[in-house]
């Protein structure tokens, strides 16, 4: 009975220091996985924090307008640019009563015998706007 | 000791004497043995007693692991000190616009040191370093290199690619420590709003002073939001930069308010400085905070206080007629117009107009003693409670007598901030409740008690709609907005008596002028007559013309509709997006 005690005993307590180092070193290695990854997303934080600031600083507005200026040309909005929901008129509407507004600056509509070429450039104007207009 | 066991039940926990030992010798042998027995089982309690405490020790140390093992996984002390750490080197939060848009950070930044003990050749270390980084001084980092000393500074906070060339370099014995640094990224735009930090990131100046606590608090995490726009800022700037430009003025100052709520929504100043390197200012100047700090006579913009109290008290009557056919003598002085009509005039014309004798009388009128608390309820007469360390007191008479009730009148007299003369006229215009002007959009103060009658309030609205629609304002007038203003044109005191020919230009305007909503307050120091001005220095030509250009840019930011689109242009609307 003792004997059988004691073996049981030996070969729990080998069983469990087995145990606790593998689990010992299992949790060492977690850990250092831990710091590691605290490690990174501490690093890119950082990166975030000097990235939004780069975005910032080239985000000036002094120097989108002075790109603007160089390389665009757009003009600054006019308040005639501006119009409500209401300005658009509905469809199938009386066009003598509410002519579209967009159109009216563009060029007389095409007869039903236009090409197709003459429709297609129409409704590139259409979709650019006032382009021309300047 | 050796001991044996009999495996016998009934002799368990007891000493087995072996026989041999037992049949041995006579009655003192047998004494002998007897002491041994008391011997060992006295031994063999103190064992008991030990053993028993030795497993207490050890039962309570497996409780204690067991409980922190499984008990309490949850409230780590490992994690919280790490995850405080973190945040440690940063150490002050961010300051945002009202959208969200950085007006300040920290970065962590190199900074460049050296090891001054084993450097094999300081000479052509320093001349090295010096062509790399050209702003240090070869004597100061030679005299440093050759210190001895084990860590001396070389330079604080230097960019990634100074950091990359000083590696390219080679040198032995230089290094990098990284330091939080704060940065800018909005450079001048708002230097005098935000102010700056020392080497040590302590506020010393404007937001960063007031907020100085708040802001290095380092349990707080969310930025600061301020009341300001980046964009509208920047207008402003570039409107007010434009003005400087065009009318050879020293100076120029803007403010835009919400008339409702008192949020700052830009504040310029000009000139300004790089709140990056504080220290590099082309002017003396730079740093004086024209909106806050300076107190400027404002002039004929003053007498929107004059009239509304007027109105208000029930003294005067938009009908009433006040005669300004004459200049006003009243000892020394001499009051006389800049737009002299030289007859009767009703009191919308005495405004239009700008009449300072009209302004004077009706002055005279409301008294001294109703003047000064109608001043005082508008917190013109008491330091302004802005979130900002660079406060002007306002500068007024001791004695308050008649002279100074005229000139009080007109705007002249008294010295207030231009940021009291933008609230004041917004807590006149805005339905009359007082409103506080504030900065951070945290502990925003309520709308204050009432200052004038709502019906007073409109009155004042279309009086300044009409300055600018038939009177001296109207080069502020804006297609499609409809803009109300008064322009303010003071001579600036020197030496006890007025420059005539150093002016200061303000116009004061709000739109949309019948539901105002932001009050735009331009403000010109020392501009010149030009070409195209045909001369003339007043306000009515340079601040009021900015002003408007302002409000023509901002109105579509600020989301404020236009409010007639096709009265004043006569072209089509054309569909863009806009937030109603």
């Amino acid at each position: 009975m003792t004997r059988v005690l004691s073996i049981l005993g030996v070969v729990l307590l080998m069983a469990s220091s087995f145990g606790l180092y593998k689990l010992k070193y299992q949790v060492q290695r977690l850990d250092r996985q831990a710091q590691a990854l605290e490690k990174s997303i501490q690093h890119e934080k950082r990166t975030i924090r000097v990235l939004d600031a780069e975005w910032t600083y080239l985000n000036q507005p002094q120097r989108i307008q002075d790109l603007a200026t160089r390389f665009l040309h757009l003009q600054p909005l006019q308040t005639s640019q501006i119009g409500t929901i209401d300005d658009i008129p509905l469809k199938g509407a009386q066009p003598g009563a509410a002519q579209p507004r967009v159109a009216a600056r563009e060029a007389p509509r095409p007869t039903p015998h236009a090409s197709r070429r003459a429709a297609a450039t129409l409704a590139a104007v259409q979709t650019l706007g006032p382009g021309g207009d300047e | 000791m050796k001991r044996e066991r009999t495996p016998g039940a009934a002799n368990r926990g007891r000493i087995y004497i072996p026989e041999e030992m037992a049949g041995y010798g006579g009655t003192a042998r047998r004494q002998e043995q007897r002491a041994d027995v008391a011997m060992i089982e006295q031994g063999r309690n103190r064992l008991t007693v030990a053993v028993a405490l030795f497993s207490l020790c050890f039962l309570v140390l497996a409780g204690r692991l067991l409980y922190l093992g499984i008990v309490a996984p949850g409230n780590d002390p490992g994690v919280a000190s790490a995850a405080a750490d973190a945040h440690q080197p940063m150490h002050r939060v961010n300051i945002v616009d009202r959208n969200g848009v950085i007006l300040a950070t920290n970065l962590l930044t190199p900074s460049l040191y050296a090891d001054a003990r084993h450097l094999p050749d300081p000479e052509n270390a320093a001349r090295r370093l010096v062509a790399t980084l050209p702003d240090l001084n070869y004597r100061t980092v030679l005299e440093r290199l050759k210190s001895g000393r084990a860590f001396v500074w070389l330079k604080r906070n230097i960019t990634p690619t100074q950091k990359a060339l000083v590696n390219n370099l080679g040198i032995p014995g230089v290094g990098f420590v990284d330091e939080p640094h704060r940065v800018y990224p909005q450079g001048r735009l708002f230097s005098h709003a935000l102010g700056y930090v020392d080497i040590d990131d302590h506020g010393i100046a404007g937001i960063e002073k007031h907020f100085d606590a708040l802001l290095s608090d380092p349990d707080r995490q969310a930025p600061l939001r301020l009341a300001v726009d980046v964009r509208v800022q920047h207008v402003v700037r570039d409107e007010l930069e434009k003005g400087i430009k065009d009318f050879g003025a020293i100076g120029a100052m803007g403010i835009v308010l919400d008339v409702h709520t008192g949020e700052v929504v830009a504040m310029v100043s000009l000139p300004d400085f790089d709140p990056n390197d504080p220290g590099a200012v082309s002017s003396a100047d730079a740093h004086f905070n024209r909106s806050t700090l300076g107190v400027y006579e404002m002039g004929s913009t003053f007498k929107t206080f004059t009239l509304a109290m007027a109105l208000d008290d029930g003294v005067a009557k938009l009908s009433s007629i006040y005669d300004a056919t004459h200049p006003i003598q009243i000892g020394r002085f001499r009051i006389r117009d800049d737009h002299p009509q030289a007859r009767p005039l009703t009191l919308p014309e005495i405004y239009m107009y700008s009449s300072n004798i009209g302004a004077a009388k009706i002055a005279v009128d409301v008294g001294a003693a109703r003047q000064k608390a109608f001043l005082t309820k508008l917190g013109l007469l008491r330091r302004s409670t802005i979130e900002l360390p660079e406060v002007g007191d306002p500068l007024w008479p001791s004695t308050w007598r008649e002279v100074n009730v005229m000139t009080i009148g007109f705007g002249h007299g008294i010295a207030v901030t231009p940021i009291q003369m933008a609230s004041a006229v917004s807590s006149v215009v805005n339905g009359g409740l007082l409103v506080t002007p504030h900065l951070a959009l945290q502990d925003v103060p309520p709308a204050g008690p009432r200052v004038v009658d709502a019906r007073t309030s409109a009155l004042m609205r279309s009086l300044m709609r009409l300055v600018v629609e038939h009177g001296t304002g109207h080069f502020a007038e804006v297609p499609g907005y409809s803009v109300g203003g008064k322009t303010g044109t003071a001579e600036k005191a020197a030496g006890g008596g007025y420059r005539h020919k150093s002016l200061l230009t303000s116009f004061v305007s709000i739109f949309p002028s019948a539901e105002p909503r932001y009050l735009v307050l331009a403000m010109l120091d020392e501009p010149k007559g030009t070409a195209k001005t045909h001369g003339y220095a007043t306000a009515g030509w340079n601040a009021a013309p900015t002003a408007g250009h302002i409000i023509a840019r901002i109105a579509p930011l600020l989301g404020v509709p236009p409010a007639d689109k096709d009265e004043n242009t006569g072209s089509p609307a054309l569909l863009v997006s806009l937030k109603r």
